[in-house]
């Protein structure tokens, strides 16, 4: 058998890698809903010129007071996952630290920011939900997913920055 | 597919189009490995791809109306990917174009008898060829484009499309092979 034919018979196995599909529906229903909400609300269209000018000078407070949103909810639930939330939390805050110094983009990380705010969004309600409710296992789970969502979409944000700085670099060496 | 399957995806679909996220969720669970998968390979690099499987989806659920049903679900989506992958690897002002001025490699007979290697070789390997080599190797080796399809894509003759694909052929059998000789 050649390569070509080795490769077409196995075709059905090379797929795999896996990916952290919760990861990337994250981003995607976001998009499904904004896009929605943009279709109907014409003038919102008009407005977000408006909004971009605020939206500048609140992009550098975000980044400042995200980071304190998160508070040690979980110390009083489970001292381990206290203990992983603390790390996570650490991991964030350094992201947060090397985000401020780079130099970016903000029309390159705004989709970044908006799947940012509402993964705090999520984080808030579901910290809310355990000072209801009481601990709950599959609440907790998810909670720990989104921290860990958190970190992967911030170092995402940061490959941006930095694939970005490359090409411009490559750009003016040209 | 079996019959069920069609119809289970049939109706995902049609509750999908009314927007229904919890149908489009399903469908996206059903496909997103394989075509997360099938990009990687194309622009060989995970958070590159993340993005594109992100973007094809999203154009895929917004667009689900021009979904006819003249294809299965499966491959029109992959049609999505696919061109997004591409609209990715111009956007980087790779130009295709290039290829004309390609030699045409020589393709001397194959060898028979290619070894066993574990598929997971294979898919790494093949994200290491040359971009221009491997976006045609993947088109037409894996999703099955043929070579003038791939021309009009990329908008190459189709010789040039033939030649990149000889090579390709051949780095992917050279890469192969050592990791052979490594393994043992």
């Amino acid at each position: 058998m050649n390569i070509e034919d080795y490769i077409r018979k196995n075709r059905t196995q090379l797929d795999v890698e896996k990916v952290d599909e919760d990861f990337l529906w994250t981003g995607i229903s976001h998009s499904i809903n904004k896009k929605g909400n943009q279709s109907r609300f014409l003038f919102i269209k008009i407005a977000a010129a408006v909004i971009v000018v605020v939206a500048l000078s609140f992009i550098t407070y975000q980044i400042t007071s995200l980071r304190t949103n998160q508070q040690l909810i979980l110390a009083n639930i489970d001292p381990n996952l206290a203990k992983q939330e603390a790390q996570f939390q650490n991991q964030i805050k350094t992201y947060y630290q090397v985000l401020q110094k780079s130099n970016y983009n903000e029309d390159l990380l705004s989709e970044g920011f908006n799947d940012l705010e509402y993964i705090d969004t999520l984080i808030s309600k579901y910290s809310d939900d355990l000072s209801t409710n009481g601990p709950n296992p599959r609440l907790l789970n998810s909670l720990m997913d989104l921290y860990q969502k958190k970190i992967r979409l911030l170092d995402r944000m940061l490959n941006e920055i930095e694939k970005n700085q490359h090409y411009e670099n490559n750009k003016t060496n040209i | 597919m079996g019959k069920q399957s069609i119809e289970i995806h049939s109706k995902l679909i049609k509750t999908a189009r009314k927007g229904d996220q919890q149908s489009m969720y399903r469908l996206y669970k059903l496909y997103v490995q394989a075509m997360y998968n099938t990009c990687v390979r194309m622009v060989s690099n995970q958070y590159d791809a993340e993005d594109i499987i992100q973007e094809s989806f999203v154009k895929a659920f917004k667009n689900l109306d021009s979904f006819r049903g003249e294809s299965s679900f499966g491959s029109w989506l992959k049609r999505i990917v696919i061109n997004q992958s591409i609209t990715f690897i111009k956007s980087k002002k790779l130009e295709f174009t290039d290829f004309d001025n390609l030699q045409i490699v020589s393709d001397e007979p194959e060898k028979s008898n290619f070894p066993e290697i574990e598929p997971s070789k294979i898919h790494e390997s093949i994200k290491t060829l040359p971009e221009k080599a491997r976006v045609v190797l993947n088109l037409y080796l894996l999703e099955g484009y043929r070579h003038k399809e791939i021309a009009e894509i990329l908008n190459i003759s189709e010789s040039t499309s033939k030649s990149q694909y000889l090579r390709a052929k051949l780095l992917l059998r050279e890469k192969l092979e050592k990791e052979i000789r490594y393994e043992y």
